[in-house]
């Protein structure tokens, strides 16, 4: 294979690696290889590359995705800390334990927010679950309008639903606050984020 | 900064880097020959294996990069790198282990190509 070629096959396998290590070594990777395809011949460079990304790319995936966790873990937690608790609190009507439950949900919701922030570094320039806060959060006001709609019109709206209908209605009504609490607690973190980078 | 225990032995790639940096500081591609040299090619590292292990040694903060403008073709910038001070008494320990490892086979009779 002429060298060229090896150059740019290399480069196009070179993007299997995590994204955090190619934006950091991808040039030296390719430049490494272009150096050692002058210094040695094709086939003995293939030989040697081939075992090295057989060992390589699922050890840099390994280890990226055992750095990532600790800040992704935390918001999903505190995310779910912040739902579970609004549920309770919207659950339990009004009085001292809802208002022990809504402070409960603020706190998780400002934990969550700092916690995606932090993780949001990793994967900055990629398309993740981030990104589509705006799709989170109107899917969820979406199915809470559903919900609403569908208990006020007839003949829904006189509450002898069938339980079956309750439990759906239900799951839904959880599923919007989650939706809408996931969505806005992303948005918040990539804001305060894209405010962090332009200061 | 992660702490190594220096009575473990390190990784192969790790422990050659190291040493290779114990003659000053260079640049990935002249580690990677220094090391196949050597190892008499028992050691040949390919450019993934290389950046990983320089990735952990710096994040372990054994070595730092000292990154130079330096004319490569196209004017790339070329990364150098060199022991800390740290890096420097961990593989200065490395290499006391391996001379000990070997002094103690040697005094072992039929190790040292002499009959026991």
């Amino acid at each position: 294979m002429s060298e060229p070629r090896s150059v740019n096959l290399y480069r196009h396998l070179s993007k299997l690696y995590p994204r955090s290590f190619r934006d950091e070594y991808g040039q030296d990777l390719v430049a490494t290889f272009t150096e050692q395809l002058r210094s040695e011949t094709s086939g003995r460079v293939w030989r040697s590359t081939i075992r090295d990304l057989a060992v390589t790319l699922p050890t840099q995936h390994l280890e990226v995705h055992m750095n990532r966790p600790s800040s992704r873990t935390v918001a999903m937690i505190a995310s779910s800390v912040t739902v579970a608790s609004l549920g309770i609190a919207i659950t339990t009507g009004t009085g001292a334990d809802t208002a022990v439950f809504l402070l409960i949900a603020i706190a998780a919701l400002v934990v969550a927010t700092l916690a995606w922030k932090a993780a949001r570094p990793a994967d900055q320039n990629g398309s993740t679950i981030v990104n589509r806060w705006r799709t989170l959060l109107l899917s969820g006001v979406a199915l809470l309008a559903t919900v609403i709609v569908v208990i006020n019109v007839p003949p829904y709206n006189d509450r002898d639903l069938p339980s079956a209908g309750w439990a759906l209605l239900m799951l839904s009504l959880v599923t919007s606050i989650a939706l809408i609490t996931v969505g806005l607690t992303m948005g918040i973190a990539r804001r305060s984020t894209r405010h962090a980078t332009t200061d | 900064m992660t702490r190594r225990n220096t009575d473990k032995p390190m990784p192969a790639a790790s422990m050659y880097l190291l040493l290779a940096l114990l003659g000053g500081e260079n640049h990935g591609y002249a580690l990677m020959r220094l090391v196949d040299e050597q190892s008499h090619s028992a050691v040949r590292m390919g450019p993934g294996t290389l950046y990983g292990t320089l990735n952990r040694l710096l994040a372990d903060s054994l070595i730092v990069e000292t990154t130079k403008d330096c004319d490569r073709e196209g004017n790339e910038r070329r990364r150098y790198y060199r022991l800390t001070q740290d890096g420097d008494r961990v593989a200065r320990v490395e290499l006391d282990r391996l001379r000990s490892l070997v002094s103690r086979f040697r005094a072992i009779p039929g190790m040292n190509g002499s009959p026991a």
